[in-house]
């Protein structure tokens, strides 16, 4: 891919891409909060720990699907490009438009989080804040701007200041979590955390959102042409992300179980729970935990605005997107075009969202819910790619035929679960990603009528160069 | 060649080998079905190592992602391990040279960062060929191809430089200065350093790109050093012409 940096980037970085993208720390001080208070499923919310079982089994199938696909092909547009070369590219378009709505409602999701967390920040620290929604409406928009340069000026830059704040987060939150339940030992009760309510609606609906929690983790496949030695680096990082992640999510989501059925009603309602339960003990325990999930928020917008940017620059180049958005910087080698193009677009949704008055947690909720129905979407569109990618270039295996149909049928039906659950509740999302759906067909069938030559260009990847290969002679 | 590539042999290591083996005679584009119906092997078992092969570079995929092509990754293995070839012309001025010089003159080639002899002197063999491949920083040959590797990328035998005799340099920046010397010098000496009692001068051998792809070394007794550097003039003629000999 001209124009990127090829082939530089160690594997830490490119770990880092898909941690960040994730942000566990985040994820599990915010997510479980959504599910537990029912905000999307009404009064009782499902069982927490089978929830994010079942998600994670569900994200190790998609894995298991992508992993053959990163070891073949080095993609400068993930699942968008995988779907390409397996179920073709009017089908891609529709799982790239399904990528970017996805990258881009999670990006402006972690912007409203930071926003949010940081003016909970100053409360607990104590220092008045005049106006907390124009404090919020600028913390958002310092927090695009930071983000907008540190990923112009390159995703080494960018993937090492996200590991770090990542790390960090990561860090405070197990530390607070240890510190609150020695405190609190006592009082634990673990037999409710295993309990089952047995409502099937609810659990198909809270596992989406704690899919949702997961997602991002297929990101690095957007660095495929950047990354060293992309064949390994990628798969590795995508599969051990997830495991990583839903390891610290069970411990996370059992402890919160445990810490949430105590409190008051008025915590579990709140759009920073886990922060409200701790500044009632220590107020600057509560403050240090904004900041390391403010952190995680933010590491997780520079992580999908990152990978969007990438499929947005890929589709600019391959003529299906406006051309510009295919140019990168002359200096940093990065899709800065793209990253310029889409970044306003990502902060005025959380702005809006502050201004218009509406409740954080609602907010928060819905972005993430509808931002998990884009992955989901192309989760079921790349995962049943699989056989017929690997049919197309001639590694065709039973298994993958097999594994193929199951995510994808297993992926199919949380996602229509979920869809007539939110729909019975008079929800729009479902319209929203639905309509988000039809028109990236509508544009695909276009395609293909108007201008079939740039619908075959889609499926553009880091292609073997002169360089990768072996010429004997007697260079040193 | 009788030699067929159907032996029976296990294990993920020697498939590993077998699979770049047919790549290699097949060549570019080869199949995974090609490999497969080749080896005999399971496609299953194929795929796996293929995929491994590939994400270490041994192995690129072609554009179509179908065919395979031997990577950059076995250049490390292909050039080192094939001895270099000396044209006739070029072994017929070596002798040439060598006639009526009471010290020995040997052809190094430098192949992938490291050391290979190309032409020994039949008259006056090499004592430490093992010393001479292994321990670049002792020799002029070696210094010569130190030098030209250059800046941080130098392949310096990793922590300690191995002390040879009592004047080896063994001071990493010591080593840096004189490898700054020899590149504007444009020739490389040791005296004592890789055996005591005997002395080198290694001149470059270059290549149509101007990079050094080879030296010509003139050795001698030590005490003898000034003799041989008498000779400095007449060998840098006769590397002259042998750079279009040898590249």
């Amino acid at each position: 891919m001209e124009g990127l940096r090829r082939r530089k980037l160690s594997f830490l970085p490119v770990f880092a891409q898909s941690i960040a993208n994730v942000a566990p720390a985040g994820a599990m001080s915010v997510i479980p909060a959504l599910i537990f208070p029912g905000l999307v499923v009404g009064s009782a919310g499902p069982n927490l720990v089978l929830t994010f079982s079942a998600a994670m089994a569900i994200i190790v199938l998609v894995t298991l699907c992508l992993r053959p696909m990163a070891k073949r092909m080095a993609a400068v547009s993930g699942l968008y490009s995988y779907t390409a070369k397996g179920l073709g590219q009017r089908t891609a378009i529709t799982a790239g438009w399904s990528a970017i709505f996805g990258y881009g409602l999670v990006a402006m999701a972690s912007l409203l989080a930071v926003g949010t967390y940081i003016v909970e920040l100053f409360v607990n620290l104590g220092v008045p804040v005049a106006d907390p929604k124009i404090f919020a409406v600028l913390v958002i928009l310092a927090a695009a701007g930071a983000a907008c340069f540190l990923m112009v000026r390159g995703i080494q830059i960018s993937a090492w200041s996200t590991l770090l704040m990542e790390a960090i987060s990561i860090g405070i939150l197990t530390v607070l979590m240890v510190v609150y339940f020695a405190f609190n030992a006592p009082q634990v009760n673990l037999g409710c955390v295993f309990a089952w309510n047995g409502h099937f609606d609810s659990l198909s609906i809270g596992i989406v959102v704690a899919v949702s929690a997961f997602v991002g983790f297929e990101s690095p496949t957007t660095l495929g042409g950047e990354a060293q030695r992309p064949f390994v680096s990628v798969p590795r990082a995508i599969t051990w992300t997830p495991i990583l992640a839903g390891v610290l999510y069970l411990l996370a989501v059992t402890a919160q179980d445990v810490a949430l059925k105590e409190a008051p009603s008025d915590i579990t309602g709140s759009s920073t729970p886990l922060s409200d339960l701790f500044s009632q003990s220590s107020p600057l325990f509560a403050a240090v935990l904004d900041l390391g999930i403010a952190a995680s928020w933010f590491a997780c917008a520079i992580a999908s605005v990152n990978a969007l940017a990438r499929i947005f620059f890929c589709m600019g180049r391959e003529g299906v997107a406006p051309r510009v958005v295919g140019r990168t910087h002359a200096a940093f080698r990065t899709p800065s075009m793209a990253i310029l193009v889409v970044m306003p677009v990502v902060a005025i949704v959380p702005v809006a969202v502050i201004i218009s008055g509406a409740s954080p947690e609602q907010g928060l909720a819905n972005l993430f819910t509808l931002g998990a129905y884009g992955y989901l979407g192309s989760y079921i569109l790349a995962s049943a790619s699989l056989p017929f990618f690997l049919r197309r270039i001639g590694e065709n295996t039973l298994p993958s035929w097999i594994l193929g149909a199951v995510t994808s049928v297993v992926l199919g039906a949380v996602l229509w679960t979920a869809a007539m659950t939110s729909i019975g509740t008079g929800n729009p999302q479902t319209l929203i990603y639905g309509g988000v759906l039809l028109l990236s067909v509508i544009y695909a069938a276009f395609l293909h009528r108007r201008l079939p030559a740039r619908l075959a260009s889609v499926g553009i990847y880091d292609e073997t160069r002169e360089s990768d290969l072996f010429h004997s002679g007697p260079l040193p | 060649m009788n030699y067929s590539p159907t032996h029976s042999g296990t294990g993920s290591a020697s498939n590993s080998l077998r699979i770049l083996e047919i790549v290699a005679r097949f060549g570019t584009g080869t199949t995974a079905k090609e490999i497969t119906d080749a080896l005999r092997m399971p496609p299953a078992t194929a795929y796996r190592i293929l995929n491994a092969l590939v994400g270490a570079e041994y192995l690129v995929r072609t554009s179509d992602l179908r065919g395979f092509a031997l990577g950059h990754a076995i250049s490390g293995l292909v050039t080192a391990a094939t001895p270099p070839t000396v044209p006739t012309a070029a072994r017929t001025a070596m002798d040439e040279f060598r006639r009526g010089n009471r010290f020995a003159v040997h052809l190094i080639m430098f192949r992938n960062a490291s050391v290979r002899i190309a032409d020994e002197d039949p008259d006056y063999p090499l004592h430490s060929v093992f010393e001479l491949l292994r321990y670049p920083h002792a020799s002029a040959a070696g210094k010569l191809m130190l030098a030209e590797l250059g800046g941080s990328a130098s392949p310096l035998p990793g922590g300690q430089l191995m002390k040879l005799t009592e004047n080896t340099i063994t001071d990493s920046d010591r080593l840096e200065e004189q490898l700054a010397e020899i590149r504007l010098k444009d020739q490389a000496s040791e005296i004592n350093e890789f055996e005591s009692g005997s002395a080198s001068l290694a001149l470059p051998v270059r290549m149509p790109n101007g990079s050094v792809g080879a030296a010509l070394c003139l050795t001698g007794p030590a005490e003898r050093f000034t003799t041989i550097y008498a000779h400095a003039e007449a060998a840098r003629e006769l590397t002259l012409r042998l750079a279009p000999l040898l590249f």
